[in-house]
């Protein structure tokens, strides 16, 4: 969703590295937006913000933690999945996103009953390529 | 000087703690570059990845919901259950705004721990 014809590797090394999970979902949201010769600078700036806050608050997080009482570490415990379900939620587009949000929630306590050690790349590979089976199937319909 | 030796602690660990949280985590971006600049983006291949990528997320939210780690595991399974339903109803209810599902979620969560320990 970045590249131009003059993008090089380099350009891309530090997109590579600030990609984690809240840029990854915004980015599907914002980049449409952004012209697509500007969408590396886009990139780079919303990846150090968001890596300026994480950082901010990790170290106040560090500081509290030890003092924190055990439902308010429960509260913030509970923001991590809430925020990553909402945000993906909010940026699916077609049905194969939402087959591969809700399958993938659905299918990982089927999959934690191998006890693999992987079990979320087992339900994951396998949700994701049922929502993209549905994708084939919608596309040729 | 010795009150930087005594924050930094032991510098090998800390060196030992830095490589093995660099390296599992640069072959794959290092990959993803390498293989990603020959991959047209609308391909086929990518829908796919992209499916597997949020069914992976889906699959980490499910974790943390069902076998919570930490302080998360003194709230009793039905209250995380039900600030998840809550959480979401009020998402859609407020026309998919994250923010309104976050709250609604984190004080169906609140309430329940205080009412059911």
């Amino acid at each position: 969703m970045m590249r131009t014809p003059e993008t090089k590797r380099r350009h891309l090394i530090l997109v590579a590295h600030l990609t984690a999970v809240t840029l990854w979902v915004e980015c599907f949201r914002f980049l449409p937006q952004v012209p697509r010769d500007r969408r590396i600078a886009f990139i780079h700036g919303l990846g150090c913000g968001l890596i300026s806050v994480s950082l901010i608050s990790t170290t106040i997080g560090y500081s509290l933690a030890a003092n924190l009482s055990q439902t308010f570490g429960a509260a913030i415990l509970m923001l991590t999945p809430l925020a990553f379900l909402f945000s993906t939620a909010r940026n699916c587009r077609d049905i194969s996103d939402v087959v591969a949000l809700v399958l993938g929630l659905v299918l990982f306590p089927v999959a934690a009953l191998l006890n693999s050690g992987v079990d979320i790349l087992v339900s994951g590979v396998t949700a994701g390529t049922i929502a993209y089976g549905v994708h084939r199937w919608r596309a040729r319909s | 000087m010795s009150y930087v030796s005594e924050f930094i602690g032991d510098w090998h660990a800390l060196v030992i703690l830095l490589v093995a949280g660099v390296f599992p985590n640069q072959i794959w971006r290092m990959l993803g570059l390498w293989f990603g600049s020959g991959i047209d983006e609308g391909s086929e291949l990518l829908v796919w990845v992209r499916a597997v990528a949020t069914a992976v997320l889906a699959g980490i939210i499910a974790q943390i919901i069902v076998q919570p780690p930490g302080a998360l595991a003194s709230v009793p399974g039905v209250v995380r259950y039900a600030a998840l339903a809550v959480g979401c109803a009020a998402f859609f209810a407020a026309r998919r705004s994250i923010f309104a599902g976050v709250v609604c979620g984190e004080i169906v969560m609140l309430a329940g721990k205080w009412w059911l320990g």
